[in-house]
């Protein structure tokens, strides 16, 4: 067996976070890094200095050299700079014999060596030339980077995904709902026994002469104001929808009273005759309605119910415009008197 | 090219120029969105025409610019980490400039479509130093040397670093940077922990 002997700096060079004891267990030496970490081994018992995690024993010398070539876990019991309420750092080691029954253990930082490298400020010269801890902070640095783009690029998409799904269910002018949000909405009240609910169909009455006579900028005045009635004749829960060009659908949820709807109708036929102001010009509108209501159906049928209120509407018209009607799904529409 | 270069250019704009400089930078380099997105990869010619956008819109020079960009890298608050790797890198400031060397392998296992500068360091005396970047795009040295004069200060260094020449071979950019240190500890270094690993 060839011998080499090494001087103590060389030692402390290749090995800065080893600590030699004698056959005696008293440490004699610890490398430069190891103090660092640990002030104030050397003169102690091996027990003293450390706690052997695993594998568990009493950490006599004569124990701790039976363990030649396996991985110890430990910790430094004078380990300096701990935080309020944390714990020591876990290490890795191997024990070395060494003549005369003495003996080196090497350490080195544990899984996540962050928590000792920040502890203790350790810099790229604690450590041996080679050692690829520098890399290990380039990856560690940049995990964090990625980890936290990622965070905000997934917040971005959840913003842009409902924003999406806001603008394909909103009419933008208005920004009333649009004809496939009425849709879906009455597709789902309409799908099993749920409350009650009235449907109203509006179309515009003289809405094409404002257009064709003052601009299409007068019709989108002339929209934005009949949005804004609408809005404000319905409770807050009912759906109001732009679903054609100057067609308007209104649906009230948990209603009944046909009465009621015909009351708000006629409001609504009255407050939309009040004449609209566009650049000192006045555009005069009014509205036909048509109203049919989930309980005069013993199946609900999303389409059926549309085309009636559709054909209530139709009745209006007919009728001379700026009137309401109700739907009377089994025959003919019944006429009321303008609102 | 992966969009954390390009990121680091409108970081810098929106930091110290503001958000609207940002847009009228955006609209000349016709860049068709708003921001960059870290770890999407961009056409290499992105980054030519948004500095080239930056400098008109700014009217500055790019060089000087591109050297404002770079030591603000090294000193704005929320990029610490940059900071924090370097300073860990090395130990003193000639440790870290021959740890230029690995800047690009280091850069690579983390992100493989990052492509930083290729960087060599030749001693050409014993206080002078020639660092050469190679790079797909004028401009590695222009940012290097703002990065470094900022870390000659962390260290407490007092050097001399000027840009040299530029030249190409094939689609490669080189460009070289001489270095003199005068003074390795001219005045106290600054603080520095590893604050930013959990």
């Amino acid at each position: 067996m060839s011998v080499i002997s090494v001087e103590m700096s060389t030692l402390d060079h290749a090995l800065p976070m080893a600590l030699l004891f004698e056959a005696c267990g008293t440490v004699t030496h610890v490398g430069p890094t190891f103090e660092k970490i640990a002030p104030g081994a050397v003169g102690k018992g091996l027990a003293g200095v450390m706690n052997f995690v695993h594998p568990q024993f009493s950490g006599s010398c004569a124990d701790v050299l039976r363990y030649s070539g396996r991985k110890l876990r430990v910790e430094l019991r004078h380990e300096a700079n701990i935080p309020p309420g944390e714990g020591l750092s876990t290490l890795r080691g191997t024990v070395v014999p060494l003549s005369d029954r003495r003996g080196l253990i090497n350490l080195a930082l544990g899984a996540d060596p962050g928590v000792a490298l920040k502890r203790h400020r350790l810099t790229a010269r604690d450590f041996t030339a080679t050692d690829p801890m520098v890399d290990f902070l380039y990856l560690i640095e940049a995990h964090a980077m990625v980890l936290s783009e990622f965070e905000r690029l997934s917040e971005r998409l959840d913003q842009a995904r409902s924003a999406a799904e806001e603008a394909a269910v909103t009419d933008k002018l208005t920004g009333l709902r649009n004809r496939r949000a009425m849709d879906d909405h009455l597709g789902r009240l309409t799908v099993g026994a749920g409350p009650a609910f009235g449907l109203m169909n509006i179309d515009l009455d003289y809405f094409k002469s404002v257009n064709d006579t003052m601009g299409h900028a007068a019709g989108d005045r002339v929209l934005e104001e009949v949005a804004r009635i609408l809005r404000q004749e319905v409770r807050s829960g009912d759906m109001v929808a732009r679903v054609g060009g100057d067609e308007f659908m209104l649906l009230f949820e948990n209603c009944a009273d046909v009465g009621l709807l015909q009351q708000i109708a006629g409001r609504i036929i009255q407050r939309l005759e009040v004449p609209i102001d566009w650049q000192g010009q006045e555009c005069r509108i009014s509205a036909s309605i048509g109203i049919t209501m989930s309980s005069y159906y013993d199946t609900l049928d999303a389409e059926r119910l549309v085309s009636d209120a559709d054909s209530a509407l139709y009745a209006s018209k007919r009728g001379g415009r700026a009137r309401h009607s109700v739907a009377r799904p089994v025959g003919e529409c019944s006429m009321e008197p303008e609102g | 090219m992966l969009g954390l270069i390009c990121k680091s250019l409108e970081g810098f704009v929106r930091d110290q120029h503001g958000d609207l400089q940002w847009e009228r930078i955006r609209r000349a380099a016709r860049l068709p969105f708003e921001r960059f997105e870290a770890l999407r990869i961009y056409d290499d010619a992105v980054l030519m025409d948004l500095v080239a956008a930056t400098g008109g819109v700014l009217d500055r020079r790019q060089s000087p610019l591109l050297e404002d960009i770079g030591h603000w890298i090294c000193t704005h608050r929320p990029l610490e980490p940059v900071r924090r790797l370097i300073r860990f890198s090395g130990t003193s400031f000639v440790d870290l400039l021959f740890s230029l060397e690995e800047i690009e392998d280091r850069a690579r296992i983390a992100l493989p479509n990052l492509h930083l500068p290729q960087f060599r360091v030749e001693l050409t005396a014993s206080d002078e130093f020639v660092v050469t970047s190679q790079w797909m795009v004028p401009g590695a040295a222009a940012v290097l040397t703002g990065m470094l004069r900022a870390m000659a200060d962390d260290y407490g260094t007092l050097a001399i670093i000027e840009r040299g020449g530029l030249s190409q071979d094939g689609d490669t950019v080189i460009e070289t940077i001489s270095v003199r240190v005068i003074e390795d500890t001219f005045h106290e270094p600054r603080e520095f922990t590893l604050g930013g690993v959990p």
